[in-house]
């Protein structure tokens, strides 16, 4: 048996819009991957201290409240801190500016799936790093 | 991850009490039985004499919500707090959804605990042999108390709870009638009864509970008392606690501790090889490429199910009695 994937889904900020987090969380699931929700509120310490317990092989952000810019930074950063620099970050939400997207990757984030992204693209895309 | 360098590493860094190593070599004794036996072997010796408390209840009782209370007070007084956290694997896509930590925000950060989300992955009856493991690198590890939460009420949980040496039960009021309580068929295996979400009633709750709970006979002198919670207030934090060590106390004085340590190992062994046997044999006799024939027989109706297993076996079976 191969080793299953397993995702952290984390809601930095004060955002508390998590339907969107859920939908990606099931179809995620309903493709074989192992995700561990961690809701709403988190500080990025707390994301990356469960991204450590938790030994992920993904950290998903998703934010919709327009902080992305300060938060996702911070969560590489810390990450790198803690020795987990190495594992995939991706992010979604309303993050839609082709700059800020760009300026992200640069810093690390693999991909953005903003507002619309199908499911199956985000699945598909997953397993495609996890196989690389 | 198979370099027995990178291992050897892990292994040191494991034993200096480095979390990050701890959850690496969690990952590597679930996916990869070959690593698990070499490390297994490398830290057994370390073993801290943990002491485990399982806890169970019907989904929505406030199982993690309790165990972060609980936690929050343990660590309060100085102890160190592992968390097995297991939710189910989808049986249809081997995935799962973990969400467990939602209730534990408090001790996310605590430097007294860790908390890692298992999945079942499909442990047929059974408990994922892999919670062995994980429960014994706890343990080598080092955390105080090791708890260990399992899902809903189904009868294959009641093996979880022979590796356990406390056994919480979590009810809350509301869930109908004492009928659902008695389904479970848990109900005798609890060592303490939880009544959560006090805040919404309970009284006849706990009437009923007791009343059941006389029916049955006091497992070595212990009558398993009711703990009322207030789970997301911290309320009983305190009450369970002591009432897990008066449990653990009698178990130490009346000799049973080692009676349940002996047990789980056991059960272990048990299950590990009938596990190893089995898949080897499968494997031996070729049970892939014959299933397909014995499916045809079976489902065109030719054979009855047990004749054409046995078409299959009865050779097998043979052979075995001249080994």
């Amino acid at each position: 048996m191969g080793k299953k994937i397993r995702f952290l889904m984390a809601k930095p900020g004060l955002d508390g819009h998590d339907r969107g987090a859920k939908v990606v969380c099931m179809a995620l699931r309903d493709a074989g991957i192992e995700v561990i929700y961690t809701g709403l509120h988190q500080t990025p310490d707390q994301i990356v201290n469960a991204a450590v317990q938790e030994d992920v092989d993904f950290i998903g952000l998703s934010i919709l409240s327009g902080a992305h810019m300060t938060l996702v930074p911070r969560v590489i950063q810390l990450a790198k801190e803690k020795n987990i620099g190495d594992r995939f970050i991706l992010a979604g939400g309303t993050i839609v500016l082709p700059e800020e997207i760009a300026e992200l990757k640069k810093l690390g984030v693999k991909e953005v799936f903003g507002p619309g992204s199908p499911t199956k693209k985000i699945v598909d895309y997953i397993f495609s790093l996890a196989k690389a | 991850m198979n370099d027995s360098a990178e291992i050897n590493a892990l292994i040191q860094h494991f034993l200096e009490r480095d979390k990050y190593a701890l959850a690496r070599i969690i990952t590597l004794v679930e996916n990869d039985p070959d690593a698990a036996r070499a490390i297994i072997s490398r830290i057994y010796t370390h073993s801290h004499k943990s002491y485990i408390i399982g806890l169970t209840g019907s989904p929505g009782a406030g199982k993690s919500s309790l165990i972060n209370s609980l936690t929050t007070f343990i660590t309060s007084q100085g102890y160190t707090v592992g968390i097995i956290s297991v939710d189910p694997s989808s049986p249809y896509t081997g995935g799962a959804f973990l969400g467990d930590r939602v209730r534990m925000r408090e001790n996310i950060l605590n430097s007294k605990v860790y908390i890692r989300s298992v999945a079942s992955r499909g442990s047929t009856g059974g408990l994922a042999i892999a919670i062995y493991d994980i429960t014994s690198v706890f343990d080598a590890f080092g955390f105080d108390f090791i708890i260990i939460e399992t899902v809903g009420a189904g009868q294959s949980e009641v093996d979880i709870f022979q590796l356990a040496y406390t056994i919480i039960l979590v009810t809350e009021p509301g869930l109908g009638d004492s009928v659902q309580v008695q389904k479970a068929g848990i109900l005798e295996i609890a060592d303490i009864l939880v009544i959560n979400k006090s805040d919404l009633g309970g009284d006849f709750l706990k009437v009923n509970l007791n009343m059941m709970l006389e029916s049955y006979k006091p497992k070595s002198g212990w009558h398993p008392p009711i703990v009322r919670t207030i789970a997301t207030e911290g309320v009983g934090a305190a009450e369970l606690f002591q009432t897990i060590l008066a449990h653990k106390n009698h178990l130490e004085v009346n000799g049973l501790l080692e009676e349940k340590r002996r047990h789980a190992i056991r059960t272990q062994v048990q299950n590990l090889i009938e596990s190893i046997l089995l898949k080897t044999m499968a494997q031996k006799f070729a049970l892939p490429e014959n299933m397909d024939k014995i499916m045809e027989e079976v489902c065109s109706g030719s054979k009855d199910v047990y004749t054409a297993i046995l078409g299959f076996l009865q050779p097998i079976l043979d052979r075995l009695d001249h080994l």
